[in-house]
């Protein structure tokens, strides 16, 4: 045999050379293993309609948020503390829940838990495409606003409005009233009391006299994260009378007009979970942050019971920003099948909805996975244009 | 519908995409569980490939990403003090020192095959793609997201490196002798 004699061209030969490898199995054998994963499955449904909800007052509201938030406040020093603790036992939780304590059955386990779904929750610039985009806030029972991303195809966008481009006021107006907030598990708060319009990129919210809306602080806190949340695209919201003169709200105690700037929408990302076990991603009490390292540090620590903490259980991370991109370094590498896939998702996209808010993109460094879920981790990751998303037909409940 | 693509696709690629997952990983079980994975990560994202690219390059994608899961999931088990596993720099070492498809190769093939494990991440994808897959540089290109000058520029490094370590294994020999 001629091993004397190794130059590229004899090497390029024989590479070109390497036997073929066939797998050896049938094409029923490989198939009938991804039917046993549930590949070829129907994706569950991802909310159950909730009926017959009693609404809640906004004065009810109050007192529960009063109740919840107040001792959470007073213990924040503690709680901040105990953030890790609390993040200890939600892993417990996992094991209550019955993933199997041996790593490659646990892979097994959330690859069967994963397949056919998709995890992703907010609204990426892809999905954009032949689509409109409607925000709300939506009222919480812990009397404040959760933002939902509602996609609308722009064909029914022609067909509601005779037109491609109608304003967030405009979709308000005849979107508002056909959402069933309860069926979502909120409170039915919308459309607003009174008439909303619009002028030189401003809101006007024409109020009638007994309006709902500055009886408690914890009211006035729902009615103007709602509108921050609604309004997202407009610098102002102002408040008139019938007579269109400048209204003041008894909780403000003087005129008083309300400010959506970039500094006032940059906040931190957090689960809040229903009744029901759905989970939205929000605001933790509309916090904000003058830059993104401190938001993204703050995603870390439990402040409150309303709000949980995204990051997963034992996971740190350092933060470093380099113009419009936030690095997340994470301290040991990250392998997110360790993790229920859920959860693992809701920590990436709080991240991600959290640096969108200072219109930042995420790059994660030390993720075990090169791609999960759609998502490319050897680039930035990108932008999202909204958090929870709903599809159209939640506007069809009525 | 998701079974009528399964079929399409085994039928068009399934064998190829075996054989190279196989020569990465070298070893049939490994092969197999991970070419079941690139079906699962398949049929999962098939709503949202747009043809953007080829169906052949993006199925060959997934492939190498969940190659390169297996390869960084492999360092992280077997190291605690692993920081980051660079595909393209680090080796992408197997389990399995001979596969039995490389048993009856004659001496010449094997040690072409040993020394292409010596390689860095990037150049065996190369290899392995450009010559066992005999796949042109556009596609190669696609498939690991570089630009053709990049995949040219590994390629000759590659058997440049193949060159110096089996010349270097000639004379290991002649001096053991």
């Amino acid at each position: 045999m001629n091993h004397e004699h190794w130059d590229e061209e004899r090497i390029e030969e024989l590479l070109s050379k390497v036997p073929k490898i066939h797998d050896t199995r049938s094409k029923e054998e490989v198939l009938e293993r991804l039917k046993k994963d549930g590949v070829f499955e129907e994706e569950p449904p991802k909310k159950s309609p909730r009926i017959n909800l009693l609404p809640w007052m906004i004065a009810a509201c109050a007192v529960l948020f009063i109740a919840i938030l107040i001792p959470s406040l007073m213990k924040k020093d503690s709680t901040a503390d105990e953030a890790s603790t609390a993040n200890d036992s939600s892993g417990e939780d996992m094991g209550i829940l019955g993933v199997p304590d041996n790593l490659e059955e646990q892979e097994k386990f959330v690859n069967v838990m994963t397949v056919g779904t998709d995890n992703r929750t907010a609204v990426y610039p892809d999905q954009t495409e032949g689509n409109t985009l409607f925000r709300i806030g939506l009222a919480s029972k812990d009397a404040d606003s959760i933002p939902v991303t509602i996609v609308i195809p722009n064909e029914k966008i022609l067909e509601d409005f005779g037109k491609n481009d109608p304003s967030q006021v405009e979709m308000y107006k005849v979107y508002a009233p056909r959402l069933n907030e309860q069926a979502l598990g909120f409170i039915d708060y919308h459309p607003y009391e009174g008439e909303i319009t619009e002028k030189n990129g401003k809101v006007i919210h024409v109020l009638p006299e007994n309006h709902p809306y500055d009886v408690a602080s914890a009211a006035l806190s729902t009615y103007f994260a709602t509108l921050t949340d609604t309004f997202s695209s407009y610098s102002e919201v102002e408040f008139a009378d019938q007579n269109h003169q400048p209204k003041i709200l008894k909780e403000v105690g003087k005129e008083y007009s309300l400010q959506i700037t970039k500094e006032t929408t940059q906040y931190s990302y957090f689960k809040y979970v229903q009744e029901d076990g759905s989970a939205f991603l929000a605001p933790n009490f509309r916090e904000t942050f003058p830059n993104v390292e401190k938001a993204m540090e703050a995603l870390k620590v439990n402040t409150n019971d309303v709000y949980q903490s995204v990051i997963l259980p034992n996971v740190d991370y350092s933060v470093s920003v380099e113009k419009d991109l936030v690095k997340i370094t994470f301290k040991e590498p990250l392998d997110l099948f360790n993790y229920n896939q859920v959860e693992a998702m809701q920590m990436i996209e709080g991240m991600l909805l959290t640096a969108a808010g200072f219109n930042k993109a995420v790059q994660f460094e030390n993720i075990v996975q090169s791609e999960w879920e759609g998502f490319d981790f050897s680039k930035p990751l990108p932008i999202p244009v909204g958090p929870n998303k709903l599809p159209y037909t939640v506007l069809e409940n009525e | 519908m998701k079974e009528s693509i399964f079929h399409r696709l085994y039928d068009q690629y399934h064998q190829d995409v075996f054989q190279f997952l196989v020569y990465l990983v070298k070893d049939r079980s490994t092969a197999e569980d991970l070419s079941h994975e690139v079906y699962v990560r398949v049929l999962k994202a098939y709503e949202r490939f747009q043809g953007r690219s080829s169906e052949k390059t993006w199925l060959f994608a997934i492939a190498k990403n969940v190659a390169i899961d297996y390869f960084r999931k492999k360092a992280v088990r077997s190291s605690r003090s692993y920081t980051a596993f660079d595909w393209e720099r680090e080796q992408l070492v197997s389990p399995v020192k001979s596969p039995e498809a490389f048993i009856e190769l004659n001496d010449e093939l094997r040690h072409l095959l040993e020394a292409l494990e010596k390689c860095t991440g990037d150049q065996q994808l190369v290899i392995i793609l450009r010559y066992f897959q005999e796949l042109s540089i556009a596609e190669t290109a696609a498939i690991l997201n570089w630009t053709e000058g990049k995949v040219k520029t590994t390629q000759h490094r590659a058997i440049k490196q193949l060159r110096e370590l089996l010349s270097n294994k000639k004379e290991a020999n002649q001096y053991e002798s």
